[in-house]
């Protein structure tokens, strides 16, 4: 089944800056899809359109066989969680608890199923030990984890994952690989990181200036050393000694 | 102090033990405040006794004096620049201590003793229940919800321009640049745009994750309040009502003068 059908969209930003062009793809239940591309190829404003935090000027976002109307989109943003590439535009609220309570309280659950759900959600992004830390004390690991953590709260069908990886020590970005590769929810990865795509993702996208170059399995499309320069992508490090 | 340090208001000891609620200490610390402003501008020594309140609380509560005293120190020169004129406009001379002094001096010395009993208390409080509690108790006292959101964003987005302001402003020192009023322009337009641009992710964020302008759910809105809170709200007004109806520091001074001879 189809969550999210993206058919010819077209956007480009007020000052002009055409982000994507005719864009068509979808994302099928359960996998793990991973979007990658250069810098300013579109990754983060295509998961801003597929949130509905952006409109596109053409085209249209399919959201379960239906298109995005004002209606759709609440039904959606309660069964999509979207992590953002800065967990500081997330994360909000006093307490990384309060924070991660924020999303299920939304959902108008009972004060003990909102706790539940919290301590659930921390105990599987390990970082119980913070739940009375303030936000804005944590590390940039940490943070991550926290916003991811209010995102598994409201327990979405689909995530959407802007660089999770980004700005993590080796560490934390296993133990964040290791999280997303546990889930059994549907995923979108826009990610520069291709060694996290070959770990976790059944499927990738290419993107350069807005199109899509390449839509396959990962193997297949990340080992073309060529395509993937011309996408001004390397192959990923852990495939480089057997394909150098 | 940072820039982008002067929005904390959890300067309290995280390893702190259950504390009043805030319902409490904001009606408390209002009465406080009514109690310190309704003193004449020329008592000075009679409202010395309610210093107690803030060093009580400050103390009970665990909060850093030093941050209370470098947050106070951003304030004070606003003070300074409203009652200095006093002297200058009220040039009456009477006797105060034994010393030949304008009244002018005498307001401007009650002015100064006012902000140093209120602004610590007021400060001690947030820090004690943190914004978030205000706002709670605020929502809980039947504020209307799209107030009390305002409120909570607010707080929010003036962290968020403290954090702007520190980034660009390092960003050009970092970088040999200096902060002048002619270049302040050029500084203020990048800042509003960086600030808009992440106000709006902060707004998608909080969008994305179900919200409808309404932060502080109904269901959540608890305040019960303690015979513990009961007694600690008597005991201060009865007080801060004793301070003001009788002279306590003559009262004190004729006790020890009492005993001793």
């Amino acid at each position: 089944m189809k969550v999210f059908e993206i058919e010819n969209i077209c956007y480009s930003y007020p000052d002009g800056t055409k982000a994507l062009n005719d864009l068509s793809f979808s994302v099928y239940e359960g996998e793990i899809l991973g979007i990658a591309g250069a810098n300013g190829s579109g990754k983060s404003t295509l998961l801003m359109l597929m949130m509905g935090c952006l409109s596109p000027l053409h085209g249209k976002i399919i959201y379960e066989g239906e298109k995005l109307s004002k209606q759709k989109l609440m039904i959606m943003r309660r069964e999509t969680g979207i992590l953002f590439q800065d967990p500081d535009d997330q994360l909000f609220l006093p307490t990384v608890w309060e924070d991660v309570a924020f999303g299920p309280r939304n959902l108008g659950l009972t004060e003990e199923e909102v706790a539940l759900r919290v301590n659930s959600a921390l105990r599987d992004t390990g970082i119980e030990a913070l739940a009375n830390k303030a936000p804005w004390k944590l590390s940039g690991g940490e943070k991550t984890l926290a916003a991811l953590a209010g995102l598994f709260a409201m327990r979405p069908k689909t995530l959407l994952l802007d660089e999770p990886t980004s700005g993590l020590d080796p560490k934390s970005r296993r133990e964040l690989i290791n999280i997303i590769g546990r889930t059994k929810n549907t995923a979108v990865i826009a990610t520069h990181d291709l060694d996290m795509v070959m770990d976790v993702c059944q499927r990738v996208v290419i993107m350069k200036n807005g199109t899509i170059e390449s839509d396959g399995k990962v193997p297949g499309v990340l080992t073309d050393r060529e395509f993937m320069a011309s996408c001004g992508l390397e192959i990923p490090l852990s495939l480089t000694s057997r394909f150098s | 102090m940072r820039l982008k340090d002067l929005y904390r208001t959890e300067i309290y000891d995280e390893s702190r033990g259950p504390f009043f609620s805030p319902l409490v200490l904001l009606a408390v610390t209002f009465v406080y405040t009514v109690a310190v402003v309704s003193f004449d501008r020329y008592q000075t020594f009679r409202m010395l006794p309610l210093a107690a309140y803030p060093i009580f609380i400050g103390s009970f509560a665990r909060v850093s004096g030093r941050d209370i005293f470098r947050k106070m120190l951003t304030v004070l020169p606003f003070v300074i620049f409203i009652g200095i004129w006093n002297p200058f406009f009220d040039t009456t001379r009477t006797e105060y201590l034994g010393i030949m002094i304008s009244m002018g001096w005498i307001s401007f010395f009650s002015l100064i003793l006012k902000f140093l009993l209120i602004v610590p208390a007021t400060l001690i409080m947030v820090a004690a229940t943190g914004f978030d509690g205000l706002c709670r108790t605020a929502a809980s006292l039947g504020l209307p919800d799209v107030l009390v959101t305002q409120f909570f964003l607010l707080q929010r987005y003036i962290r968020l321009l403290a954090e702007e302001t520190h980034n660009i402003v390092r960003a050009r020192v970092f970088r040999g640049g200096k902060i002048t009023v002619a270049n302040a322009g050029n500084i203020c337009g990048p800042l509003l745009l960086r600030c808009l641009s992440r106000s709006e992710r902060i707004h998608s964020a909080l969008m994305c994750r179900g919200f409808g302008g309404q932060l502080y759910h109904k269901h959540r809105r608890e305040n019960r309040i303690s015979v513990h809170d009961l007694i600690f709200v008597l005991t201060w007004v009865l007080f801060f009502s004793m301070v003001r109806i009788f002279d306590m520091p003559v009262l004190i001074g004729d006790l020890i003068v009492g005993c001793v001879f």
